[in-house]
């Protein structure tokens, strides 16, 4: 179970649009999408692989939570990744990025990378909102987008991946000081130690500044 | 997978094939009862079962029922408590925990949660050891109990807090990890205290109150006075600012646990707020926060071992609690001891921390407990005990272990006696004690209470004196007051407005952070007394009655008619340091004294601010007014952001480098200066305008309602539209129309209902637009509009960044320039809407931006970029060096546009065309300057002639054009005065036409709206001959024309000014501005020639019509206008140009001179028809006009433009149609891609130029204090190379559109 680095990812959204489902069928490939089953969880861990690196994955749902701004605010900021969910089907949740989009960007590290991600989208019959959308909302903030079905598990896969590119990319190009963990990167046992040359060179001198 | 036949073998139980079904549970349940015994073995065996049972009876859940019954009837859930036990059970723990999580988060029926619940098998579960070690464990354990206390109310309470036995396992073990290294465990942590807090249940809170509240809260306020600790050191030692990213992480910390503890408060559960507020107080905020307050005067020897942060965390840190917590009883306290608490609130407890008296205080001596000891024994002791390792660590290591406690008395069951009896302040401390739990506010018995507490009253008095006599010492250079009693000053001022009296004797902490705001060298300090001030007076739990003891009027004063004049005048003091051009005032810090001082002065638009105060505002805002702003930030200050951006705590630095926000840094270098200028003036302009209760009008520049819309539906007929491809990245085509607005790019598709009407698809504002040929097609364009960054984490995305693809080359030419200009046009706007902010004289703004109506009126791009001073472009050193080869032709120009003028005087105008074009050919470059602009140019020219012909006494309009020479002439010996007196008409009519335009197009794009006083504006230069009578405003230039037999005259007589114009322009430092050379060359390839021409063969009336027609925005596309001749004739100018150049280089200096010759010349002259440059009404006269003139030229070019529209509704037409046509088809010859390589290049000279000219205008002698400014601003400009410049403009530009993008550095 050892990983180069773990990625911490949160998902929000409003209520109902899938994120638990998302997250299970993500994190657990064992649950295979049933038709008659909507099954969902609020954390889920799973490895994935990168550019040869073992990267863990870790999502943490922020559901039920909402109530309390503390909680909101900390799970922004403990990821580095959210992936950032509407309901194709109801074009209220698509209307409701914005305030999402604005709590994400206000609490979180500015480097968190964010997904848009439109689900449901089997229910082609139903869609409410247009895929293109979508896309212009992700244009217009920087984000990247898919549509995904957490029932059919369409694109999900992809959907966690891509975002976690992105970050490992981010690592890659010295964005994400991967030694402060506050950032939702951890790095792995084994990696830690044959790393310190680089976590000197990102902030290794705060940290020493910090501890003592 | 080996399931199968393990099962086959052991039980002789199939798979049923469905693996929803009833049948499939029992036969998991038979896998289970065969494999009790985890083993290596079957360990996947069981992993996979217990997942099934998950899914099943999720499944069943939704489905079928009876396969929960089932699962309850057998009691599987045993099998799960029996397997975490085993020794090797560890191995499916995350499974088991998975599936635990599962069926809580998403079994809906309720009785099943009740019997899921119900056996205790949860609770056993809780409290069963798991390896924690192992962080995947610990995530779905940790989640479990989230999803937990999710389900949590007033029913389901009853399943996990057992009233008999006290026992309450998913609280108790899930804050055993409230400092969880993981910052997710800790999250959900908080969440789950939350989530239990919130159940209603008297008992439950009982239970939580008197058994866990003091270890749980102890423990934690120890770990947030650690973090604290942490925080500071990291302040401290990162002088560098190479930490800020840790540092943020430890500040977002420290807001995270207020803001947990702020939603604890919220929940508003009084017996467990009170242990809270009790803790939080006496454990961290007075020991730690307002403690270290005066450290930097008190930091008495005897203190030293206290732990304590800087003065200036300490005033962050406490900004912070009052921006977020409102909980009065507790806020009410803090705010009382800091306002008017003495040093005695901590003293006596310092005294005791050596002792270790409060030595159980978590904040800075360890919590009695950990509080997973604490919590075993659910009898818990708040007490303290002294901790001997606790105390020498203390000693040893940090300053900040052991001191904080003296509040350990509060805790008066617990404190030893030793200490309590070591101290007289035993007793107080009670009472206070007692009053924080009463919420008691009342100031007296606060100071009471200290009172007699006093037992060092000699510490404490020479305390307070040294540190009035600080202050004093340092108000003494700027103001009189002095805190002190005995100064006679306050006391008079006091005496005036004050009906009590304010002294900061014996308030240590108060004084502390008044002192903040004597130190000017830096606002390191004053930023976060300010912030704490402001926290202050915003906290909502605050009762007014604690800050009027301070005179601290706030929202919730009834009245603010008594004020504390100490602290406004220090306000006062910074808001005028901020003026000064080196201040080392942060724009955060003015706009936080601005929002500050609005506060406690201004209510309801009422303002109650002393006069003498409201008149050092207003001075300063003058003063403001007169520095240069780019910036104008729509976005009011938010205090609380602005309090959790950790960067601000690190001493303030000037280099960009750090990344820190530019409002939060000092500038860097003479741009940023620059900007900052400009933002003061924002700032205080607000403010002065608050405080006058006026509102504002001219801001912001773009007004949301003057633009178009996506999905607008316009008016398109008589517009110029260019038929166009638009290609996406993606490949995706779409045709459209292409608008040319005078804020917008807009494109559009024709409306299916209405012809004619068009639909807009996109807009896009012009000041944002890139574009670039394409080196591989002709006909195609990139075009780019950069979108104002909405914040700073978004990505700078282009808002459109595609190809157009045009029908011909030509067309992409034409929609290029008219792109170019349109760019170039709005950004002009923008400046000279600026510069009527700024309450520029006119003839400055007129002459900082003359080359925008230039721009605006004649389409000959390179002309309009030269003299702009907003160009975005780059600098070539090509274009620059090809202006200064046609400088001399310039000087030729005007002499011979005297003669031209005169022929053409006596020419009509119709005939003139082809004699124009005839004297074009022999003296192309005279022609050119003759004819300068077509209608559009003519406006300045026209008061030139009229200033000129007022000078010479001539009445007569015929005699113009002698009167041009002379003027020519004297213009190109003191180019300055004329250009600036020609300039500031054509600048407003620049603005004034743009309005006009703007408001004709929100009408519609049709330009029909032109009708009473829009048609005067409209009326082109031809006609104001005949119609100049009606602009009634403009009498002379009116009276001038109107003598002026024709207005060919007009034309060639604004040869002469403009040649000025340029010659002003081209004496910028760099020698020779292309001006001369675009001017001669440029304008007669591009349209103004073409138009003038042909405007010249169109009789007068048919101009007139046009105007009608015409939209004045619409750029004048000159290549298709222009005919063939023409081209001919262009192209040998252009030939020509360079080899009959000879430079004549004059520097700039000698410009300057002359041009403050010139300008003692003009007063001399100065008869009062002299154009007052700062006349409006009069200008705005000549900017309709002005306007009028466009549109013509417009007009004509439309039909040009538009063959493929098929907008030709000319009546005039005709004549032209020819012509038009002819102009096209040379058009696809050289002529029209020579110039438009031309334009492109010499954006960044001419914005050099622009810069240049306007410096020479600020050195004007008799400029008014703000052309000073100004002139300081354009050093600054020209000082920095072009590129600097021309990156300030362009932020410039950028900020007063979007606020929020504070520049990077480009």
């Amino acid at each position: 179970m050892s990983y180069a680095y773990l990625f911490k990812y949160i998902i929000i959204g409003d209520t109902g649009v899938g994120k638990s489902c998302l997250l299970l069928q993500f994190t657990d490939k064992r649950f295979q999408p049933v038709h008659d089953l909507t099954i969902g969880v609020e954390f889920g861990a799973r490895m994935i692989t990168i550019d040869g690196k073992q990267i863990k994955l870790q999502i943490w749902d922020t559901a039920g939570q909402e109530s309390f701004r503390s909680i909101t605010r900390s799970y922004y900021r403990g990821a580095a990744g959210a992936l950032l969910v509407y309901d194709i089907t109801r074009r209220d949740t698509f209307n409701h990025l914005t305030t999402w989009l604005e709590d994400a960007r206000q609490h979180s590290s500015s480097n968190m990378v964010i997904m848009l991600i439109g689900n449901k989208s089997d229910l082609e019959a139903r869609r409410d909102v247009k895929k293109e959308e979508g896309e212009a909302f992700a244009r217009e903030h920087g984000l990247i987008f898919m549509e995904t079905s957490a029932k059919t598990a369409a694109n999900v896969e992809e959907a966690f991946i891509n975002t976690a590119k992105e970050i490992y990319q981010k690592i890659q190009d010295g964005v994400f000081d991967i030694n402060n963990e506050a950032n939702g990167i951890k790095i792995g046992p084994q990696h830690s130690l044959t790393n310190p040359g680089m976590s000197s060179s990102s902030g290794g001198g705060n940290q020493s500044s910090g501890c003592c | 997978m080996f399931s199968k036949p393990k099962s086959w073998i052991s039980g002789g139980l199939w798979k049923p094939k469905s693996p929803h079904s009833l049948e499939h549970l029992k036969y998991l349940y038979a896998v289970l009862c065969k494999n009790q015994t985890v083993t290596d073995q079957n360990r996947a065996l069981l992993v996979e079962t217990l997942r099934s049972i998950a899914e099943l009876l999720i499944w069943g859940d939704q489905n079928d029922s009876s396969v929960f019954d089932f699962f309850l009837e057998k009691n599987m859930l045993t099998f799960f408590l029996k397997f975490m036990r085993q020794k090797s059970g560890r191995y499916i723990c995350v499974q088991l925990l998975q599936t635990l999580n599962i069926l809580f988060e998403n079994i809906s029926n309720k009785t099943s949660v009740y019997y899921l619940l119900s056996n205790n098998h949860i609770n056993s579960i809780i409290v069963h050891k798991f390896d924690f070690s192992d962080e995947e464990v610990m995530a779905y354990y940790i989640s479990f109990l989230k999803t937990l206390s999710l389900k949590l109310n007033r029913n389901t309470i009853h399943f996990f807090y057992n009233e008999h036995t006290n026992d309450f396992a998913l609280y108790t073990e899930a804050i055993k990890f409230f400092n969880h290294p993981e910052s997710m465990v800790r999250i959900a942590v908080r969440t789950i205290t939350l989530n239990v807090y919130k159940v209603d249940e008297k008992s439950m809170l009982r239970y939580i109150r008197d058994k866990t509240a003091a270890p749980y809260f102890s423990n934690l306020v120890w770990f947030i006075g650690n973090h604290v600790l942490e925080l500071d050191s990291c302040v401290r030692h990162d002088i560098d600012h190479n930490s800020r990213e840790r540092l943020s992480d430890l500040v977002a910390e420290h807001l995270d646990h207020l803001h947990y503890l702020n939603d604890i408060f919220c929940l508003s559960i009084e017996a467990l707020n009170e242990v809270l507020t009790d803790h939080l107080l006496n454990r961290l905020l007075i020991p730690l926060y307002v403690y270290s307050l005066t450290k930097k005067k008190t930091s008495l020897v005897r203190y030293e071992k206290r732990a304590c942060v800087s003065s200036v965390v300490s005033l962050f840190l406490l900004s912070q609690v009052f921006l977020i917590m409102h909980h009065a009883p507790l806020v009410r306290v803090l705010a009382d001891i800091i306002l008017n608490g003495d040093i005695t609130v901590c003293c006596p407890k310092e005294s005791d921390s050596p002792d270790k008296s409060c030595g159980s205080i978590p904040g800075f001596s360890k919590p009695p407990k950990p509080i997973e000891e604490a919590l075993t024994k659910s009898k818990v002791r708040k007490k303290t005990r002294k901790q001997p390792p606790a105390a020498v660590t203390a000693d040893t290591v940090v300053e900040g272990e052991d001191k904080v406690k003296e509040q350990g008395p509060c805790q008066g069951d617990e404190i030893d006696g030793v200490d309590v009896g070591g101290h007289g302040d035993c007793p107080d401390t009670d009472q206070t004690v007692k009053k924080i739990r009463e919420a008691k506010t009342a100031a007296q018995d606060d100071s009471n209470t200290l009172e007699e507490l006093h037992n060092e009253d000699d510490k404490t008095d020479e305390a307070a004196g040294g540190s009035v006599s600080f202050i004093s010492g340092a108000s003494d250079e700027e103001d009189d007051i002095r805190p002190n009693q005995n100064s006679t000053d306050e006391e008079k001022l006091l005496s005036q407005t004050l009906d009590s009296t304010f002294s900061l004797n014996d308030r240590p902490y108060l004084e502390a952070i008044f002192s903040c705001f004597d130190t000017m060298d830096s606002d390191y300090e004053v930023l976060f007394a300010l912030c704490l001030l402001y926290a202050l007076g915003n906290n909502s739990g605050i009762n007014q009655e604690i800050l009027d003891t301070m005179l601290m009027p706030t929202t919730k004063s009834l009245t603010k008619s008594h004020y504390n004049t100490i602290l406004i005048e220090k306000l006062i003091r910074i808001i005028s340091n901020s003026c000064q051009s080196y201040s080392r005032i942060r724009l955060t810090t003015l706009e936080l004294t601005i929002l500050f001082l609005k506060m406690m002065v201004c209510k309801e638009n009422q303002c109650y601010l002393h006069d003498n105060h409201l008149a050092a505002i207003l001075g300063a805002t003058e003063e403001a007014t007169l520095q240069l702003r780019n910036f104008y930030k729509t976005h009011p200050l938010n205090v609380e952001y602005l309090t959790m951006d950790a960067s601000i705590l690190l001493p303030p630095t000037g280099t960009p480098l750090t990344g820190i926000e530019f409002n939060k840094r000092l500038p860097c270098g003479e741009v940023e200066r620059a900007r900052r200028a400009i933002r003061v003036f924002f700032h205080l302009r607000d403010l002065s305008l608050t405080l006058k209760q006026e509102t504002e009008h001219h801001l912001p520049l773009t007004k949301q309602e003057e633009c178009v819309n996506v999905g607008d539906i316009l008016d398109l007929n008589n517009s110029d539209l260019i038929a166009c491809t638009v290609i996406q990245k993606e490949n995706h085509k779409e045709r459209r129309f292409l608008v040319i607005d005078v804020l917008q790019l807009i494109l559009v598709e024709p409306d299916s209902k209405k012809l004619g009407w068009g639909v807009v698809k996109f807009v896009g504002f012009l000041q944002d637009v890139e574009v670039t040929g394409d080196k591989e097609d002709s006909r195609a364009l990139h075009v780019t509009i950069h979108k104002p960054a909405i914040n700073v984490h978004a990505h700078p995305l282009p808002l459109l960044s595609a190809r157009f693809i045009f029908d011909d080359h030509i067309r992409c030419m034409a929609a290029k320039q008219r792109l170019t200009k349109g760019r170039l046009r709005a950004r002009q706007r923008k400046m000279q809407m600026i510069a009527r902010l700024l309450e520029l004289p006119s003839y400055i703004v007129d002459s900082m931006y003359q080359p925008s109506p230039a721009m605006t009126t004649s389409a000959a791009t390179l002309r309009t970029s030269v003299s702009s001073g907003a160009i975005p472009g780059r600098s070539h050193p090509v274009a620059q060096r090809s202006v200064e080869s046609s400088h001399p032709p310039l000087v030729r120009t005007n002499s011979e546009g005297v003669q031209n003028a005169r022929e053409q005087s006596s020419t009509s105008n119709t005939r003139q065309l082809p004699r124009h074009l005839a004297s074009k050919q022999s003296r192309s470059i005279t022609v050119r300057g003759g004819h300068p602009g077509g209608a559009s140019r003519q406006r300045p020219v026209q008061d030139n002639i009229q200033r000129v012909m007022e000078e010479a006494g001539v009445t007569c309009g015929s005699m113009d054009a002698n009167n041009l020479v002379e003027q020519a002439e004297e213009a190109i010996a003191s180019p300055e005065a004329h250009a600036r007196q020609s300039l500031n008409p054509q600048q407003e009519i620049g603005q004034t036409a743009d309005s006009r335009a703007r408001s004709s197009r929100s009408s519609s794009l049709d330009s029909n709206t032109g009708h009473g006083v829009q048609e005067v504006a409209m009326i082109p230069l031809e006609d104001l001959s005949k119609k100049a009578l009606q602009s009634s405003k403009h009498t002379d230039s009116a009276k001038k024309l109107r003598n002026s037999p024709e207005a060919k005259k007009v034309r060639s007589g604004s040869a002469s000014p403009r040649r000025t114009r340029r010659a002003s322009g081209s004496a910028s430092p760099r020698g020779r501005s292309k001006l001369p050379l675009s001017v001669s060359s440029l304008a007669t390839d591009n349209t103004p020639d073409g138009t003038a021409t042909v405007a010249a063969s169109v009789s007068q009336q048919e101009v007139t019509s046009f105007i009608r027609d015409s939209d004045g925005e619409k750029m004048a596309k000159s290549d298709k206008v222009s005919s063939s001749k023409k081209r001919n004739r262009e192209r040998q100018l252009s030939e020509k140009g360079p080899k009959s150049l000879t430079p004549a280089p004059e520097p700039s200096l000698s410009l300057v001179i002359s041009c403050q010759d010139a300008n003692s010349e003009t007063p001399g002259l100065g008869s009062p028809k002299l154009l007052p440059p700062a006349d409006p009404e009069q200008l705005l006269t000549v900017s309709d006009k002005r306007g009028g003139v466009m549109k013509c030229e417009n007009e004509i070019n439309v039909p040009s433009a538009d063959e493929n529209c098929q907008l030709k509704t000319a009546t005039n037409r005709v004549s032209n149609d020819e012509l038009l046509h002819s102009g096209e088809a040379s058009s696809s010859g050289d002529g029209i891609p020579f110039v438009v390589s031309r334009s492109a290049e010499p954006c960044v000279g001419e914005s050099n130029i622009s810069a240049d000219i306007s410096k020479m205008e600020l050195a004007q002698p008799d400029g008014t204090s703000a052309s000073d400014q100004l002139n300081k601003l354009a050093q600054l400009v020209t000082g920095s190379d072009g590129d600097a410049s021309l990156v300030m403009e362009q932020q410039a530009d950028a900020e007063l559109d979007e606020p929020q993008s504070d520049s990077k550095l480009s």
